[in-house]
């Protein structure tokens, strides 16, 4: 009632956000500097955490901001997987070449992929994109010839005169350093354009923005599809350093989705940095529990178990997450600004400690 | 004369995966809740079986008796542990927390029975058939679709006609208003949990005797539910057992026709023709 | 002692108060109204004493028991009827199957499913019908007949009059005197004033999740009741 004196502005950037932005960047470099080094265990774990990381962000891009919750977004690894093999062993490409192109092969298939799936909801929607998912599986299996060569899978060639494998390491590491970077880039930026505020105010109020005529329809094929192309592309990466690949661990849901589900209601879903936190605690964890020595040597079975368990009791009890609960706890926590807060005033800061005579 | 047998024998799978389907539509329907388990549970069930088979003897028909209880036991608690806190949250919360179980469940069943098949033995009941005309009926797969059916009519009798069933519909349409009329929501949940689990153990018990089985199997027994739900329709049982002969048919005549390809595509295929021509399903609602 | 009795109430939805210690007191066979502008609070009471919404402060009490821990479907088996804002019927159940629903506590009583036809011949004539298929005034006849189904002791009427043409209206509020002369308790919320204080004894005027004017329906004035319901610096 008495707020007519204080100029409101809205604010994106804190100090706060300075700080941990200056703190992501560390991070980002200091990485780039184990991936420029020579030791393949390192680069082996930094691809497998940035690809991780971009897939995990991409799939709470879509549940977390649009709604729509996957269990098929295999089928973009595998496609993108499988296109660098086509244009890698069928085609003769440079391999480095044929990423871009698979995550548009990923890219291109998303779209009737998204035609039909898009015809169900929630719950229906997630299990439609695994029948999807395993059609793709299914074919790709059933194509026997060169250079697919069905279910027993084949390997990437690599000339190893033009890329020895201490450079591949190398450069794959920093290739999937710098996907991690632009993918995350891409859906902050995604999400503070119009298509995610106004995707953002549909998850927070449904009605209400379809209400005020948002065409969500549109806006979740357009995220859809980013989501397709970025997942795709981190399929190729990894297989660029894999080498072998099957249909059956390329679209496989247990290779996949599941732990990436895992990281990202752990992290904290609809939070950019959640996925992140997620994927590299996950990776930390893992290796701690499941490498020869340490203190906690679980078996693959003991250990999937308490995946399921963690899984369920962070979905039951923990729905927002590491992230969630930590910026919920601290309003100014974030690295991301996307979320604009409306301060009163002339300070910045959080308006609700200002005392106001009324 | 193979088309006319591949067609029986994809009728009477479909009656296996309308039980399969029953479980899951009834808990969509109920509290929009999908299982992600389902397909474990009823993996669960088929070991559970040969376990008691094993030590106490005879044929896997008798612990029937025994598991379908324990399947509804099984269903009560976990609509009070587990997908009480689910029903009416969002959707992405439901699916993780139904795959973490379904992890836990496969990778349990894992640790103790190990990765090796297995098989409930019925006996020469398995392989006994009868002719009509150069066709042959397996004898086994004619019970399982008349139990199927039998499920299937009691099951939408005591929705049509009891008190019960009427405060299962009234729940399902507006749950605050069912309690408006003293019905306790909660309770409905767990019956409904409870049936959907039993009949899924049945279900993993029927199709354990016709082919072996291994923990893994969870995840592709779910697919086939959820595709049956989907081809039928929701929201009606009918829909359902249609869904699930559209699906065997869709299977074991795409396999006759292209013997070297793998009959679930053929089901997949089905499915994705009917999401694309026809998204309510062959008898579903419109409103879905 | 009242059959109902709201003791300095205080309800919520999350963090958002919508009753302010409110107190209230209904006598077992009276009709009371309680009438208030939009948002005033009417629904959350009506709800607050079903139990659809918590209460966190003061109590409300049936038959002198206190209902605090009484969940929501056993206020009903107790003998408390809401008929909800906007209907609530169910739609994929046919008129007669919407009242056995309202019949499910089968509490014992004067009310039938002949008596609710006869009360509302309409209902009959539709009975086989998809409730989803009804007009409003069919709809809100059968969600007067399906709370009486449970043959109540208070029945709580959420704005009967909502978007029906006042024929209709007219027509629904006949069965009123019917419902009393069976000892029915009757709770009113409405925004059609002339309506609410015609049919009821007592009326009390909420604004702003507070009582702000109470008293025998008939000596109510005007001036009162409009100050009451728009708050005290409007002066007509
Ligand atoms: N489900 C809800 N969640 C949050 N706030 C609510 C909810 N329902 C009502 N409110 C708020 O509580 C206050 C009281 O609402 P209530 O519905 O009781 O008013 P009412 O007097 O019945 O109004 P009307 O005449 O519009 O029905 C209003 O400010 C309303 O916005
Ligand atoms: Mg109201």
């Amino acid at each position: 009632m008495s707020s007519t004196a204080a100029p409101a502005h809205v604010v994106r950037a804190t100090t706060t956000t300075r700080i941990l932005g200056v703190l992501a960047v560390l991070v980002v470099a200091w990485m780039a500097f184990l991936a420029a080094g020579d030791n393949p265990a390192t680069q082996t774990k930094i691809v497998e955490l940035c690809v991780f990381v971009v897939v995990a962000s991409m799939w709470n891009l879509l549940a977390g901001y649009t709604g729509l919750v996957s269990i098929g977004q295999q089928a973009f690894i595998g496609l993108g997987a499988y296109a660098l093999i086509v244009f890698g062993n069928g085609y003769g490409q440079d391999v480095y070449f044929s990423i871009l192109p698979a995550a548009l092969i990923a890219l291109v298939a998303s779209i009737p992929i998204a035609l039909l799936a898009f015809r169900l909801r929630g719950a229906y929607f997630a299990i439609g994109m695994w029948v999807i998912a395993e059609v793709v599986r299914l074919l790709v299996k059933q194509y026997k010839a060169a250079p697919i060569k069905g279910g027993s899978g084949t390997s990437l060639v690599v000339p190893t005169n033009l890329y020895p494998k201490a450079e591949r390491f190398q450069t794959t590491a920093l290739i999937a350093l710098g996907l991690a970077v632009l993918a995350v880039t891409v859906i902050a930026l995604l999400l503070r354009s119009r298509i995610g505020l106004s995707l953002q105010a549909v998850r927070d109020n449904e009605h209400g923005a379809s209400g005020l005529g948002v065409n969500v329809y549109r806006e979740r094929f357009i995220v859809f599809v980013i989501a397709a192309f970025f997942t795709g592309a981190a399929g190729a990466v990894w297989y660029v350093l894999k080498i072998r690949i099957q249909p059956d661990t390329a679209f496989g849901v247990s290779d996949w989705t599941a732990p990436i589900v895992v990281m990202v209601v752990l992290g904290g879903i609809g939070t950019i940095e959640g996925p992140i936190i997620g994927a590299a605690l996950w990776y930390l964890v893992r290796d701690y529990v499941t490498s020869t020595g340490s203190a906690i040597q679980l078996s693959d079975e003991w250990y999937l178990i308490l995946t399921g368990l963690l899984a369920m009791v962070v979905a039951l009890f923990f729905q927002r997450g590491l992230w969630g609960a930590l910026s919920g706890r601290f309003p100014s926590l974030q690295v991301f600004p996307i979320r604009r807060r409306l301060v009163v005033g002339d300070e910045v800061g959080d308006h609700r400690d200002r005392k106001r005579a009324t | 004369m193979n088309w006319i047998q591949a067609a029986i024998s994809g009728v009477l799978l479909g009656g296996l995966y309308a039980l399969y389907a029953t479980g899951l539509s009834l808990s969509f329907g109920v509290m929009r809740l999908i299982n992600l388990a389902h397909g474990d549970l009823a993996v669960m069930a088929a070991f559970l079986s040969s376990t008691l088979v094993l030590s106490f003897g005879g044929s896997p028909f008798w612990t029937i008796l025994v598991l379908m209880p324990v399947g509804f036991g099984v269903g009560v608690l976990l609509q009070k542990v587990v997908f009480d806190r689910l029903v009416g949250v969002d959707p992405a919360f439901q699916i993780v927390a139904t795959f973490g179980l379904s992890i836990v469940i496969q990778n349990a069943l894992l640790k103790v029975y190990t990765a090796d098949r297995r098989a409930l033995d019925i006996g020469p009941l398995k392989t006994k058939a009868f002719k009509i005309a150069e066709v042959s009926i397996g004898l086994f797969p004619l019970l399982r679709f008349v139990v199927a059916v039998l499920v299937l009519v009691s099951l939408s009798l005591f929705l049509g006609r009891t008190s019960t069933g009427r405060a299962f519909r009234a729940t399902s349409d507006d749950p605050e208003a069912a309690r408006l009329m003293g019905i306790n929501s909660r309770a409905i949940y767990m019956i409904a949990s409870g049936i959907a689990v039993s009949t899924v153990f049945l279900a993993g018990i029927f199709s354990g005797a016709q082919t072996n089985f291994a923990s893994s199997d969870g995840p592709g027994l779910l697919i086939f539910a959820f595709e049956a739900v989907i081809i039928g329709g929701l929201g009606s049982l009918w829909g359902t057992l249609a869904g699930g002969i559209a699906l065997g048919l869709a299977q074991t005549l795409g396999a006759e026709q292209f013997t070297d390809w793998p009959a679930q595509l053929f089901g997949h295929v089905l499915f994705l023709i009917v999401l694309a021509v026809r998204p309510n399903g062959l008898f579903g609602r419109a409103e879905a | 002692m009242a059959l109902l009795e709201i003791d300095a109430v205080d309800a919520f939805y999350g963090d958002f108060q919508a009753l302010f210690g409110l107190t209230l007191a209904v006598d077992e066979g009276h009709a009371v109204a309680v009438i208030g502008a939009n948002g005033a609070g009417k629904s959350t009471l009506l709800k607050a004493v079903a139990g659809s919404v918590p209460t966190r402060s003061g109590c409300v009490r049936f038959d002198g028991t206190n209902l605090a821990d009484v969940l929501s479907h056993r206020r009903v088996a107790a003998g408390i009827s809401l008929v909800p804002e906007g209907r609530r019927i169910f739609n994929s159940l046919s008129v007669e199957e919407n009242l056995r629903v309202g019949a499910f506590c089968e509490r014992p009583g004067p009310w039938t499913l002949p008596k609710v036809y006869e009360n509302f011949p309409m209902l009959e004539r539709l009975a086989k019908r998809s409730a989803a298929k009804l007009s409003g005034g069919e709809q809100q006849a059968l969600a007067i007949g399906r709370a009486l189904m449970n043959n109540p002791r208070l029945l709580l009427l959420d704005e009967v009059s909502l978007g029906l043409a006042p024929a209709i209206v007219k027509s629904l509020y006949a069965v009123l005197p019917n419902i009393r002369q069976e000892g029915t308790t009757v709770l009113i919320v409405e925004q059609d004033v002339n309506q609410a204080l015609a049919a009821s004894d007592m009326a009390y005027c909420l604004l702003e999740g507070k009582v702000s004017l109470s008293g025998r329906a008939s000596e109510l004035s005007r001036a009162a009741i409009s100050a009451a319901y728009f708050g005290s610096e409007v002066h007509t």
